[in-house]
């Protein structure tokens, strides 16, 4: 990823591992976003915690997670270096 | 050799009794560190309005004393106020005033923290940290206690200080006067426009003091009466206070906690003074709230008029227009960074919040005419007061010395011009800086020894 400052929200994400989510909010400081990462979807639902620790062990910069209150997501703290690209 | 406040005592310094106060208050630096360490890090502090941070991920960057702090709204909704300072090497975690952020990130090493407080992100932390860093143990520092009173956020660095309700005491009733709408419902104020920020070259503590009901220096203003900035101007009533009813008696309290407040009781036979007469859209609200107001208080209670008050240490207010909360934040012992909060009924229509908008612009801040009069009056006081000789000389509080009456436990009611409240403002302000415990600063034991 060149940047992340101009990830919009909605905006449809790899992270490390692979693992796909959708930009939540990005304080477009160039460091950090929150992504969000669709727990509940079916194809997932089962595989997705496993998927999410295994992209934490990738990460040399360790990835947060906090579940989301309104929601069964969960928002993932991720950093730029943790963005593969941008799907489509 | 010369000694300094801190070795004096600083209860010599306030001399209540025959009515003296040191110049060392107004531009000493041992007082100012005393300042620091007792004061600001002990008393509720005023740190915004509610409705600066409606939304989850708002901020905005206030202060405590001379540091700075966010005030702001996690994903949960919960209010939180944290110190503006990374716990990786200290710099600013928030440059902006204020905004909407999911995170805040440190421009330093990019240590980031979520809107409650934790520290969510830290650079290559799988490779350089796991296993020694606690995230957890590493969030932003939080204020122990924190309160809202009908939207106006307070917060206090002691977790022993008392409950704000507590603290602020019998001003409470003083304070709704500004909180409140103008109609009379409970709080249902927010603040309009941006915050007014402008730094003079003075003691925190002149601000606080003159707007405990320093109406004695009316004289600075007599330039702006003249003109005339009141919203019935154009209509021919120019000075600030004429629209004043006949038989209005004017009413200052000191209370225990250092608190003071200037307001008025409207004569028990009242009707509605046209103040808007320069719009007639506006005048109708304001008529409309008036005799809501009195419907829903009952004739007594609506009587009450707020003026001014400072809530101990540094916040002060204007209770009718130009309706605000303001703030001296210390900037130094001989500098001061004055925040101005403006406050409007949050459903008003548009036309009377944009036509108080312009009215409080042109009264109040760095360019209203009123202020302006104030600043340069505390601007020279400071400087002329700094001198070696000049500090020798305590300033004169000796203004209707004995015409208080003691109304409630240390609570002094005063119904004449007076510099009661300063005298018990000081005296209390030496209690801080001396470093006594809350007893002592509530005046629950004794209330305020005169």
């Amino acid at each position: 990823m060149d940047s992340i400052q101009y990830l919009e929200r909605g905006t449809k994400i790899s992270l490390v591992g692979d693992v796909p989510a959708k930009v939540e909010d990005n304080p477009r400081d160039g460091a950090w976003l929150v992504a969000r990462f669709s727990h509940s979807s079916p194809d997932l639902a089962a595989t997705g915690g496993e998927r999410l620790r295994a992209a934490n062990r990738k990460s040399a910069h360790g990835l947060t997670f906090v579940r989301d209150p309104q929601t069964p997501d969960v928002l993932v703290i991720v950093h730029a270096d943790d963005i593969l690209g941008v799907r489509s | 050799m010369k000694s300094s406040p801190a070795e004096n005592g600083f209860d010599r310094l306030v001399d209540a009794v025959n009515g003296t106060i040191s110049r060392e208050l107004f531009v000493s630096d041992d007082v100012h560190r005393a300042e620091q360490e007792h004061l600001f890090s002990r008393a509720w502090l005023f740190v915004g309005h509610e409705s600066q941070i409606p939304n989850p991920g708002d901020f905005f960057t206030s202060r405590m004393g001379e540091e700075s702090v966010i005030l702001c709204r996690d994903r949960a909704h919960k209010i939180h106020v944290f110190l503006n300072t990374c716990r990786h090497r200290g710099m600013k975690v928030c440059r902006y005033d204020e905004g909407n952020t999911p995170l805040l990130t440190c421009p330093y090493h990019a240590w980031s923290y979520s809107l409650d407080g934790k520290l969510v992100g830290v650079p290559m932390y799988n490779k350089l940290y796991e296993g020694v860093l606690d995230r957890d143990a590493w969030s932003l520092i939080e204020v122990p206690q924190l309160a809202n009173y009908k939207g106006a956020m307070f917060a206090t660095w002691d977790p022993l200080a008392p409950p704000f309700d507590e603290y602020l005491g019998g001003a409470r009733e003083h304070l709704d006067l500004v909180l409140d709408a103008r109609d009379g419902r409970e709080g249902g104020s927010e603040v309009i426009g941006g915050i007014q920020k402008w730094i003079v070259p003075s003691n925190w503590k002149f601000g606080t003091e003159n707007f405990m009901g320093d109406t004695y220096h009316n004289v600075s203003h007599r330039s702006v009466d003249l003109v005339g900035i009141s919203p019935n101007a154009r209509s021919g009533m120019k000075g600030r206070r004429a629209d004043e009813l006949p038989g209005t008696q004017h009413v200052w309290l000191s209370y225990p906690q250092g608190h003071g407040v200037h307001s008025m009781l409207l004569p028990a036979e009242n009707s509605y003074v046209e103040a808007f007469r320069d719009d007639p859209e506006v005048e109708a609200y304001f008529r409309r709230c008036y005799e809501e107001r009195k419907a829903r208080l009952g004739p007594e209670r609506s009587r009450w008029v707020g003026l001014v008050g400072s809530l101990f240490p540094n916040l002060s207010f204007h209770g009718r227009q130009p309706r605000s909360l303001f703030v001296w934040h210390p900037h130094g012992p001989r500098s001061m960074e004055v925040w101005r909060f403006y406050l409007v009924d949050a459903d008003a229509p548009e036309v009377v919040k944009d036509f108080l908008r312009h009215y409080y612009m042109r009264y109040s801040g760095p360019g209203g005419m009123t202020e302006q009069d104030d600043m340069e009056n505390w601007n020279y006081a400071t400087a002329a007061s700094n001198g070696t000789i000049a500090r020798r000389y305590p300033y004169n509080y000796q203004q209707s010395m004995h015409a208080g009456a003691e109304v409630a436990p240390g609570t002094m009611q005063t119904t004449q011009i007076n510099e009661q409240n300063s005298r018990d403002f000081y005296r209390r302000w030496a209690d801080y800086v001396g470093n006594r415990d809350w007893n002592v600063l509530l005046g629950r034991d004794a209330g305020v020894k005169r």
